[in-house]
């Protein structure tokens, strides 16, 4: 199967899971959504241990709805609420349909395989733009990112829970939208240099550019 | 805050992805080519910048900061957290395809309020308090705002079936609210004492 079939297989099993009514028919796929994943099991997409703990997160919004939905406050104290226990039933089925056909089918594709497939399946060209352009950037600030706190774990950093781990991660956030910001900048003068963009913002001061270049070197 | 698939009333999970879709047509429109990579590396950005976690008693809290990516980036954040919202369903189970417009709706409606409330005080030259201010409203208005909306599509699918529901992700959530605003305080201040013309253009 090609990945856009497998995306789009996924999309209607959420739909299906969606749109059923009855308790057997959704035992039923929820059958198939579960052979989906042994088969993606024994096919090795993916590790079973990556597949157990997909699964596991999957849920975990389950669990909070089995804590809350079952009960109810009357005038004594809690009381077990039937019309709970059913809804609470159906949701984690649906859940689990729709996580576990998604977790199969998508099993082994990374983010650009998702975006690619998204973008051909009917995605308006400008989103579907956004979107690749998006997941390619993803990877850059992923590496900004871990620049940033390997700076600053050699300074001696471990976050804990005080007013010092609340200026340093600020910090942290502030320095990986500026690396955005100056890594547009830099798209925008290429674009420009190459006449693909008509109306290109002006380019920041010099100073402030110097300034943060600097800034982070100290970091 | 992800409202899982299954969830929700068809109803609901119907009006809420035309609302969602309505938002991303107007944001994408928005966008004109130029900026198109100025957008996607913002939404990389704070994709990244929200998996920064902060250690709070025996657990850790990870950053939302969809107030301060509204107040940056206005309209865009729907299609940008559209984008988002779908790679995390597909990669990480978080959330569904099917509720991925309510979601969405959690997400970006706080944050377009925002740019609405916030971005205009912040014109001419603000002082670091006005700062400090404006980002820890960011912060207030955009998780606050994601939970009441969280709330209203919960309640108008289940009635009061969801009361305890709805007060668990409350509950949970307190921490978070009090973590990103002060962190969105604190990074806007940095931001705009490091790039001041830059940011200012963000949000005129």
């Amino acid at each position: 199967m090609t990945a856009p079939q497998r995306l789009l297989l996924a999309l209607a099993g959420a739909l299906g899971a969606a749109l059923l009514q009855q308790t057997w028919q959704l035992l039923a796929l929820l059958l198939v959504a579960g052979v989906a994943v042994l088969v993606a099991a024994v096919l090795r997409l993916a590790s079973v241990r990556w597949l157990l703990r997909r699964v596991a997160l999957l849920n975990l919004f389950v669990l909070l709805v089995w804590l809350t939905l079952p009960w109810h406050w009357t005038g004594g104290g809690l009381a077990w609420n039937p019309a709970g226990v059913e809804a609470a039933v159906h949701i984690s089925l649906r859940s689990n349909i729709a996580g576990l056909l998604c977790i199969a089918l998508l099993a082994g594709m990374n983010a650009f395989d998702v975006a690619a497939a998204a973008a051909r399946l009917g995605m308006p060209a400008r989103l579907a733009q956004l979107l690749l352009l998006t997941v390619r950037y993803l990877g850059v600030m992923q590496q900004t990112r871990q620049q940033v706190q390997r700076a600053m774990q050699a300074r001696g950093f471990r976050p804990r829970c005080n007013w010092r781990t609340l200026e340093v991660l600020a910090l942290q956030v502030a320095l990986i939208l500026v690396h955005a910001l100056l890594r547009a900048e830099r798209v925008a003068q290429a674009m420009q240099a190459r006449g693909l963009a008509q109306r290109v913002r002006a380019p920041a001061r010099k100073a402030d550019l110097v300034g943060v270049a600097t800034g982070q070197e100290s970091l | 805050m992800h409202i899982a698939e299954g969830v929700l009333s068809l109803p609901v999970l119907a009006s809420c992805a035309a609302l969602s879709a309505g938002g991303i047509a107007l944001g994408v429109r928005r966008l004109d080519e130029a900026r198109m990579p100025l957008a996607a590396l913002l939404g990389a950005a704070f994709m990244v910048a929200s998996t920064l976690h902060m250690p709070v008693g025996v657990g850790s809290v990870h950053l939302i900061l969809n107030g301060l990516a509204g107040l940056l980036l206005g309209w865009a954040v729907f299609p940008l957290f559209f984008v988002a919202l779908l790679l995390q369903a597909a990669l990480f189970s978080f959330g569904g395809f099917t509720v991925l417009g309510a979601n969405l709706l959690i997400m970006a409606a706080p944050a377009l309020l925002c740019h609405v409330l916030l971005a205009p005080l912040l014109r001419g030259e603000p002082s670091r308090r006005r700062l400090l201010l404006v980002g820890a409203g960011c912060g207030l208005i955009g998780v606050g705002g994601a939970a009441v909306v969280a709330a209203l599509v919960l309640s108008l699918s289940g009635g009061r079936l969801f009361d305890h529901l709805i007060g668990m992700l409350v509950l949970t959530h307190a921490p978070v609210f009090v973590v990103d605003a002060l962190i969105s305080a604190l990074a806007l201040n940095l931001l705009w004492r490091m790039l001041p013309d830059m940011t200012r253009e963000l949000c005129p």
